[in-house]
């Protein structure tokens, strides 16, 4: 264990950005990583990083006999899906959806593939750099919308049921 | 081009969180919209910012995209009112500089200057609070004071 470095930061800011930080932890790290890279003491860390556990923002996993913090991919999944249900009205993600599985129909049938990965696996054949570049974009872009698909649709699955609980909190 | 990689949202909200805490910024938003979230845009006080710009707001860009264990990014400031605009990018456009460069275009010039750059932590939400603490304390001042 360290001392805490010395500066003007107050506890505030520490467990801010140990927070934040967290928020980012795709790979699971320990508390010393991440005291590390955020310049705060383990033991500081670590209380912020425990609080996360209890509040189901990260999970711990055992790994080389070392505890390690990581994203709770289930439950941000949740929190996503409940933050949509609750900011956007159903016509608004319904709307967002047929974009989505409208442009995805669009590129399938301008390139004659049906992934993202025959996409980028067809740029090999091409020499123009502006079309290989425009391929990698779509590609890009189409990756990003087919995660956000099933998302959506599970947001969509159950929004009257989800409005109904919310109407139940105030 | 845009950057190599995919996006993942949940970093976004670490991201958010940092941009929120910045004195010059005002609002945090998703590009193009909270439902495909495919960056994050942040307003900038015209007021807040030295040298003082207006009356248009300035825009601060944020996008992170991965690749297995590679992150890529673009953080990017930009002034409407005058054309200035510069940012710290992690992207395959200048790799004769490194894996990260800053680089900055004055008003009235019609180049864009690139220039090597680094940062030690490798944590997406301590990237961008250093690069916003150069941008705001430094940077902007240096390039326009």
């Amino acid at each position: 264990m360290t001392d805490e470095p010395s500066g003007d930061r107050t506890e505030l800011t520490r467990g801010e950005r140990v927070r934040a930080a967290a928020r980012t932890l795709r790979t699971p790290r320990t508390a010393a990583w991440v005291a590390d890279e955020t310049d705060v003491s383990a033991k500081t860390a670590r209380k912020y990083l425990d609080q996360l556990v209890e509040d189901d923002v990260l999970r711990v996993v055992e790994q080389d006999g070392q505890r390690r913090y990581c994203i709770d991919q289930l439950m941000a999944t949740y929190r996503e899906i409940a933050t949509l249900q609750r900011e956007h009205d159903r016509e608004a993600l319904t709307s967002s959806l047929v974009s989505i599985r409208s442009s995805i129909a669009d590129w399938k049938d301008e390139f004659g593939v049906d992934t993202p990965g025959e996409l980028r696996a067809s740029i090999a054949d091409l020499d123009a750099i502006d079309e290989i570049d425009r391929r990698r974009d779509i590609a890009s872009e189409w990756e990003h919308l087919a995660d956000r698909q099933p998302v959506l649709r599970a947001a969509l699955n159950e929004y009257d049921w989800a409005s109904e609980r919310d109407a139940l909190s105030v | 081009m845009s950057l190599p990689g995919t996006i993942d949202t949940t970093v976004y909200r670490g991201l958010r969180d940092v941009l929120e805490r910045q004195p010059e910024i005002t609002t945090v938003t998703y590009e193009p919209d909270s439902i495909v979230k495919r960056s994050l845009r942040a307003t900038v006080a015209a007021d807040r910012v030295r040298p003082s710009t207006g009356p248009a707001d300035p825009t601060l860009d944020v996008e992170w995209r991965f690749r297995g264990d590679e992150q890529f990014y673009r953080i990017h400031y930009a002034d409407p009112n005058t054309g200035f605009n510069c940012g710290y990018h992690r992207d395959a456009d200048h790799p004769d500089l490194g894996p990260v460069h800053f680089q900055y275009q004055v008003p009235d010039a019609s180049d864009t200057h690139h220039e090597a750059s680094s940062f030690d932590p490798t944590i997406p939400t301590e990237i961008l609070w250093i690069a916003l603490e150069e941008l705001f304390e430094r940077r902007i001042r240096e390039l326009l004071g």
